[in-house]
């Protein structure tokens, strides 16, 4: 009788908890993301640009995500009959999101992000690791004395 | 060193390759922040010291591969990838690698 109590009070909690958690950091991304729209991240490469390159780096950021026990107890449900795991697309969004984002926020001043990769793997137990990398440009800015 | 994701650095020119250069580590916390990482993986959310751990592995991992195409006698590592695998429970590699060479202005 204890464990079936326990484990309702647990789904419990990590449904409520998952689910004001997730509404707080959808909505923080998008806010965000709004900030860092004009900083163009792309998956190609540019050979050329319209202002002399000033810098050249790497940046890369990652994230690692733990869905908690309902979504994995609902997943668990949802494999019995097939379909779409909703459940863990909207983890998989975030982190992938977020890693993005952390990359745009760690470079506030850079001109473009280019050749973007994105890689995810399970970390451990049901945690998701959503890896972002990409190449930083900064520009010469208008007034620089090479233009 | 010029570390980059693409191909060609704009306005350098590509005079010799060194081949491909790589940086791998493995790490892990400690038990302590597991028990943690597993109760806050019941609850769901960022896993933080996980994020921070392979935040530190990377820089490390990229810290060798540079390291290794200075000793080539590169300038630039260009077409960098990188991977994460799970090892051991806990326990992530992170290997990054890329395409050293050398490259002066046009």
């Amino acid at each position: 009788m204890i464990f079936p109590l326990l484990m309702f009070i647990l789904l419990s909690v990590s449904y409520i908890w998952g689910k004001t958690s997730e509404t707080r950091h959808f909505s923080s991304l998008a806010r965000r993301e709004e900030e860092t729209k004009h900083h163009p991240f792309l998956a190609e490469q540019l050979k050329y640009f319209y202002k002399p390159v000033r810098f050249i780096g790497i940046a890369s950021s990652s994230v690692v995500m733990g869905g908690g026990l309902f979504r994995h107890f609902w997943a668990y449900l949802r494999n019995i009959v097939g379909g779409h795991v909703a459940a863990y697309e909207s983890l998989q969004e975030r982190a992938r999101r977020e890693a993005i984002l952390r990359i745009k926020e760690a470079h506030p001043h850079a001109d473009y992000f280019l050749n973007a990769k994105i890689e995810t793997i399970n970390v451990r137990w049901t945690m998701v690791e959503v890896i972002v990398w990409a190449t930083v440009i900064y520009l010469e800015p208008e007034n620089a004395d090479t233009l | 060193m010029i570390l980059t994701t693409i191909e060609n650095v704009p306005g350098y020119t590509i005079i010799e390759h060194y081949g491909l250069v790589v940086g791998s580590t493995v790490q892990t916390k400690n038990v302590f922040v597991d028990i943690m990482a597993f109760f806050k993986n019941l609850i769901g959310g960022e896993i933080q010291s996980y994020s921070q751990l392979l935040e530190s592995s990377r820089e490390e991992a990229t810290a060798r591969m540079v390291e290794q195409a200075i000793e080539a006698g590169a300038n630039a590592v260009i077409n960098i990838r990188m991977s994460t695998v799970s090892i051991i429970g806990g326990a992530a590699e992170v290997f990054v690698y890329g395409t050293a060479v050398k490259m002066i202005k046009k």
